[in-house]
């Protein structure tokens, strides 16, 4: 039988090294945020296939639907992509004390480039969409939606927007003291607890509450069960927390430290979204421990 | 005096691999011509060495052992490198030929465009051959695909790349599926 060939083939050498333009195709949607006015608010992308060479993102689309808004990315990023983020987000994002960078700043005045309660998903265009449930964005300024997992579905988690040199920050809400929390000892049974006093000055004294896992509220807006609370800690920042054991053998403790006046009455324990304060089960709202009896939200920093 | 590579032409070589000529700017994939920069990026005809570990839907890794392709991801693998389109996928499994030496005529006519010889049972998508007929029909099925979205990608790129994924178009907001606008 007459051969279909002669038996000449390209060289697989002479293929390779044609390709003249790099990859972009293993970006996924990676985390999506906006604030209550939509003001601040950022799309990270993530490289999540550990491909080194998908730098070609420039010339794809980044957009929301159904508002339609869209942003075509202008520049390919420089160097090795693997696991790395391309973070897009709003001019009030950027301008955020100890934001990163961008990689690609809205334009000036952009607001509610992604229409909270109105959008749904957000696409790189063409090769991976996000989707979300209509007004399953949060808008506390501090929580978003991103995914945990390759593919996985966009979830509320702490909001960790990162840049392509791997720049992140954890956002708080305006005005909002910030809780540091520092380990001092291997195990977590000493932590250095820190609080914004400059901000809430003239506070009589704190507390620390915390609780564990099985504490949770089951549902969004639930009371908080406490595991026990740390009493009459100062007004001085950093105090160092002897921390106990979570009681339930999750190995999962959380705390956080509220005002008090000495009086039986504390003050705000923080919101669980953009208007509601988080609850613990005693009056009003209180933790019940500590002596207190009742809880006071007329002052913002507390009691 | 010598020029730089992105300043020589390739468009002698460049079909047979699916080279993109800069000096003449446009491409080919799969003996296809590929005219949109932006599509033929898309198109994106290489393999790409990724991180294996991180494909865990079953239907990859099961791709990933046996050169398959996974249809609900769209990706295939060949030699443990993956391809993000079923065209690519199939013309990374086919085997590059010079045309001119092929001792069939009927195969050098397919390779014109795309064709199977019954006679010695290959199939050519331009200059790829491709042994098995199924794989062949599929080749020839996300050709056609591609040649679609060629066609829309001089009107609108962003269209092409819906078209090419079954996807909407951020900009027309036409809906795409095998090719073909979506009407509701």
């Amino acid at each position: 039988m007459k051969s279909w060939r002669r038996g000449v083939v390209v060289p697989a050498a002479f293929l390779i090294g044609t390709a003249a333009f790099a990859g972009e195709h293993t970006w996924d949607v990676w985390e999506v945020f906006s604030n209550a006015d939509g003001t601040v608010q950022f799309i990270e992308l993530r490289e999540t296939n550990g491909g080194t060479g998908e730098n070609g993102v420039n010339g794809n689309v980044v957009s929301v639907s159904p508002s339609g808004h869209s942003v075509t990315i202008p520049n390919p990023v420089v160097g090795s992509t693997a696991f790395h983020s391309y973070l897009i987000a709003t001019p009030g994002f950027a301008a955020q004390p100890g934001a990163p960078t961008p990689d690609l700043t809205l334009p000036a005045g952009t607001i509610n480039f992604i229409v909270p309660g109105t959008d749904t998903s957000a696409t790189y265009a063409p090769w991976d969409t996000a989707t979300w449930a209509v007004d399953a964005l949060p808008q506390d300024g501090v929580h978003s939606l991103s995914r945990t997992t390759v593919g996985g579905p966009l979830t509320v988690q702490n909001a960790t927007p990162t840049n392509f040199a791997g720049g992140t920050f954890q956002p708080t809400l305006p005005g909002e003291p910030n809780l540091v929390a520092n380990r001092l000892a291997a195990d977590g049974t000493s932590i250095s607890v820190s609080w914004d006093t400059a901000a809430c000055a003239g506070e009589v004294d704190h507390q620390i509450l915390f609780g564990n896992r099985s504490n949770f509220p089951a549902i969004p807006g639930g009371n908080y069960t406490l595991q026990g609370g740390t009493c009459d800690i100062g007004t001085t920042a950093p105090y160092t927390w002897t921390a106990p054991s979570a009681s339930d053998g999750s190995g999962l403790l959380w705390f956080l430290v509220v005002a008090e006046n000495n009086a039986g009455r504390e003050g705000s324990w923080g919101k669980y979204d953009a208007t509601n304060e988080r609850n613990g089960s005693g009056t009003g709202g209180s933790s019940g421990v500590c002596s207190i009896t009742n809880r006071d939200l007329s002052n913002a920093c507390g009691h | 005096m010598d020029v730089s590579p992105q300043d020589r032409c390739t468009c002698s070589t460049t079909r047979a691999t699916n080279g993109w000529c800069s000096v003449h700017s446009f491409g080919w994939v799969g003996g296809l011509r590929i005219d949109s920069a932006w599509l033929y990026r898309a198109l994106d005809a290489h393999g790409h060495d990724l991180d294996l570990t991180t494909f865990t839907c079953p239907q990859c890794r099961r791709a990933i052992e046996t050169d398959g392709f996974c249809e609900e991801h769209r990706i295939g693998f060949v030699r443990k490198q993956a391809y993000f389109s079923r065209l690519t996928y199939e013309l990374g499994k086919a085997e590059p030929v010079d045309v001119a030496s092929l001792g069939c005529a009927v195969c050098r006519k397919n390779a014109e465009s795309s064709g199977w010889c019954a006679r010695d049972r290959v199939g050519m998508v331009g200059p790829f051959a491709i042994k098995g007929r199924a794989d062949y029909d599929q080749a020839v099925k996300a050709l056609e695909i591609v040649r679609l979205a060629a066609v829309e990608s001089k009107r609108c790129d962003q269209c092409a790349g819906a078209i090419l994924t079954d996807g909407t178009c951020p900009f027309c907001r036409i809906k795409y599926k095998d090719g073909r606008k979506v009407t509701n």
